[in-house]
């Protein structure tokens, strides 16, 4: 199972790399004549550019012109796209229905089949003599030459960097623009290294596809393309003559072997710019742009206890991004709490765009009316050369009792998300000094215990010798030969020449055994002689060998 | 004249029972402090509570509250205190644990920088998991076996010994060093105990340190990267009673 879905895997992977384009065809009427001419477009997008597709199945259509190629390259933010379209001019043979076959490339989902409604004569409006490949040179791909009046093929290349002005104020936008200038076909343009901007902010501009198309333009009488590759917004942080150090880019020319030849590396210039300070007496951290302000309350009245939101909004095109200290704002009688800051900014090549918001929560302390004070907002307009204050409303906001009168028992007010214990609870009791009292007593027993064992173990162990000499007493042939009487005497005499007489045996198991084997021994010594008791005699003495073996 | 000695003595008895009914207690004073902090008035929260906590009440609860006041209150800081405060007092709180992290990820701090060093985390484990009533049982079952009509020597010793290593932990906590929060935002480490000594650097909110000493207003502390210096005690407050 597991080799299958690592095939599976492979495959889908595979195809999702493969399909890094697409494929469509696209005819330019659904209903001709057939003295009409109707265009059929193969569009090849991204890696499908590098493909060539097959004309595909016609079915009551013939070709009467084409194929023409035309391939189309844009550049958004220095990421490239390519675009190749096929053309074929085509006439109905008779009225009826034709259709367009579907077009396949490997790699890439088939394009659905294009049926078209033929009728007799000519139902499209006349025709300007129409350029049947777009306005391009269909021999522009084998030859290089291009028809249009515009870049010969001289093979000249340059990057260049753009300023929309010279000179700034610390603050206001300038937008620089990285053009590539081009008299020849590119497949491929990127920034050898990211471009650095010392003593800037720089912002991205947002773009469309559109803004990337090229454009003709004649450099010193001679005919270029020119593309913007990048641009970016530029906000000075510090007056005097700033530079914008060169960029390296790299142009990938089309052609070569495989399509792609060796890169080309240009540079732009070296940028100046003059930044000059705001004009004296502007409060430090001002925002610089056109501005508006305003300001708003979620609701004018409230209880007391309970909060109100307080949004102070700026909104304009300048740097606003810059402007982070929150606004100040205290309200006696009313606790004031830091702003949430949220905001709507789009950067584009005047400046930032949008508007900013600080979001303030109010708790008024006391009943009646508190006024949420104007708040004012200071900004140098570059537009009339002057710094400007805009100031807000005062806000009312009436306050009236809590509304209940046990405290106690009001809701938990939504702003405060807090997990309250009712009760005052009792620490967790520490039995460790409880634990410790009961070791020392424990230890007192063990230390009594251990006295009383040691009289026990020096009778027990009084000498090995003597357990020795008592294990070959029992262990003796002649043990058994003698009476029971003596049999028991000698035995019960082996046992007290180890444990002692019967009052010194241990109070635990070993002293319950002897006690035990004593009993029987003085039953074998006084039971009267009716039978043998050799069996028990055995028994017996197997009993205090095995006390004599446990204690050695 | 004994009339005027009953009259005396019972005067004394109705001033005393006056005075005792006016007295507040704990409980009322919490639930104030808890009606604060309900409404968001988180300082009069905080202030009651402190106030309680001055008056000698040792409650987890408390200083749960207390927490949970000073973190709605962006006193992360003193809200970490205020909850090790409240784990000492009743180690196996889950929620207690729960809420030390919670804070200790929002201060972004290191979990060693929120230790009690080993001996206090030893002790604190030991309380967590009641070594202290597995120890007693473990004793008991020794006391037992050694006065028994039937001594077992070896069951004594090893309950004895578990006994031992069971309570092992808390007489080994008892000699830990005494720690304290740093309740204050880049409260300054100084080179003396006094207000305009020189600023060493700045403390890291929530940092658990080991008080070494005490100069009147200022405690002797170290940080985590080492370096030791003197801090005001109103920002770093120690952990557990004194």
């Amino acid at each position: 199972m597991r080799p299958l879905l690592a095939i599976l895997f492979l495959l889908t992977a595979q195809v999702a790399l493969a399909q890094s384009g697409s494929v469509r065809t696209e005819v330019d009427a659904r209903k001709i004549g057939t003295d009409d001419l109707a265009t059929l477009s193969i569009v090849l997008e991204g890696d499908a550019a590098n493909l060539d597709a097959a004309l595909p199945a016609l079915k009551n259509l013939r070709i009467v012109g084409g194929p023409s190629t035309s391939t189309q390259i844009s550049f958004v933010n220095g990421s490239m796209s390519r675009q190749k379209v096929l053309s074929f001019v085509l006439r109905a043979e008779k009225p009826g229905t034709a259709e367009v076959g579907a077009v396949s490339l490997q790699g890439y989902p088939p394009t659905a089949p294009i049926s078209i409604e033929v009728v007799p004569g000519a139902i499209r409006p006349a025709q300007q003599p129409q350029d049947p490949f777009g306005g391009r040179d269909p021999f522009e791909e084998v030859f290089g030459r291009p028809r249009r009046p515009q870049p010969q093929s001289q093979g000249k290349l340059f990057v260049e960097a753009a300023l929309s002005r010279p000179a700034a104020r610390v603050g206001e936008p300038i937008l620089v623009t990285y053009f590539v200038y081009t008299q020849i076909s590119l497949s491929g343009v990127e920034f050898a290294e990211a471009p650095k901007y010392p003593g800037f902010w720089a912002e991205e501009i947002e773009r469309s596809r559109g803004d990337s198309s090229g454009e003709n333009i004649a450099v010193q009488g001679e005919p270029f393309l020119r593309y913007p590759v990048l641009e970016r917004l530029l906000f000075p942080t510090r007056t005097g003559l700033l530079e914008i150090p060169e960029a390296r880019l790299r142009l990938v020319p089309a052609g070569g072997a495989f399509g792609v030849a060796a890169p080309i590396e240009r540079s732009t210039k070296v940028l100046k710019v003059n930044v000059g300070s705001l004009p004296a007496g502007t409060p430090e951290g001002s925002a610089v742009g056109t501005y508006e302000v305003e300001s708003s309350v979620d609701r004018p009245s409230v209880a007391l206890g309970d909060a109100v939101t307080f949004r102070f909004k700026v909104k304009g095109r300048g740097n606003l991004k810059w402007v982070d200290v929150a606004p100040s704002l205290e309200i006696p009688g009313a606790r004031v709490f830091p702003p949430r800051v949220t905001s709507d900014l789009k950067t584009t090549r005047q400046g930032i765009e949008g508007s900013k918001t600080w979001e303030f929560v109010i708790v008024p302390e006391k009943e009646g009316t508190v006024d949420i004070p104007s708040i004012s907002f200071s900004s140098f307009d570059p537009a009339t050369q002057s710094l400007r204050t805009d100031r807000t409303n005062p806000i009312p906001v009436m306050v009236s009792a809590a509304t209940t009168s046990a405290p106690a028992t009001a809701p938990r007010n939504s702003t405060a998300p807090v997990s309250l214990r009712a009760d005052l609870d009792r620490p967790q009791t520490d039995l460790s000094s409880a634990a410790g009292a009961l070791a020392l007593l424990t230890l007192a027993a063990q230390a009594w215990a251990w006295r009383r064992r040691p009289s026990a173990s020096a009778n027990h162990g009084r000498s090995k010798s003597a357990i020795a000499a008592a294990l070959a007493e029992l262990r003796s042939e002649n043990l058994l030969s003698g009476t029971k009487e003596r049999a028991a005497a000698r035995i019960a005499g082996s046992l007290e020449s180890v444990f002692g007489p019967r009052g010194e045996w241990p109070n635990d198991d070993t002293g319950d055994l002897l006690r035990s084997l004593s009993e029987d021994l003085e039953f074998l010594r006084f039971a009267p002689q009716l039978g043998s008791y050799d069996a028990k005699l055995k028994e017996v003495r197997d009993r205090a060998v095995a006390i004599l073996v446990a204690l050695s | 004249m004994r009339t005027r000695f009953l009259w005396l003595l019972l005067s004394a008895i109705l001033l005393a029972s006056l005075s005792a009914a006016q007295a507040e207690s704990p409980a009322a004073g919490f639930r104030r402090g808890n009606e604060h902090a309900a409404r968001s008035r988180w300082d009069d929260a905080i202030g009651e509570y402190g106030r309680l906590a001055k008056e000698g009440v040792i409650a987890p609860s408390l200083y749960w509250n207390w927490a949970q006041a000073a973190s709605a209150s962006g006193r992360k800081g003193e809200a970490l205190w205020a909850l090790m405060y409240g784990r000492d007092l009743t180690p196996g709180d889950a929620s207690m644990i729960r809420e030390v992290e919670r804070l200790r990820g929002e201060l972004g701090l290191d979990p060693s920088e929120v230790s009690l060093g080993f001996l206090g985390d030893l002790r604190s484990l030991a309380q967590r998991f009641r070594f202290d009533v597995l120890a007693i049982v473990a004793l008991l079952v020794s006391l037992i076996a050694v006065l028994g009509g039937k001594p077992r020597a070896s069951l004594s010793l090893s309950a004895f010994l578990a006994g031992l290593l069971l309570g092992a932990p808390f007489v080994a906590g008892s000699w830990r060093e005494p720690r304290g929060v740093v309740v204050h935002k880049d409260a300054p480490l100084m080179d003396a105990a006094r207000n305009d000594a020189l600023a060493l650097a700045n403390l890291r909110e929530g940092e658990v340190v080991p008080l070494l000493g005490e100069e009147g207003e200022f405690v002797r502390i170290q940080d985590a990267s080492g370096a030791r210096g003197f801090a005001h005690k109103d920002d770093v407050r120690r952990i557990g009673i004194e």
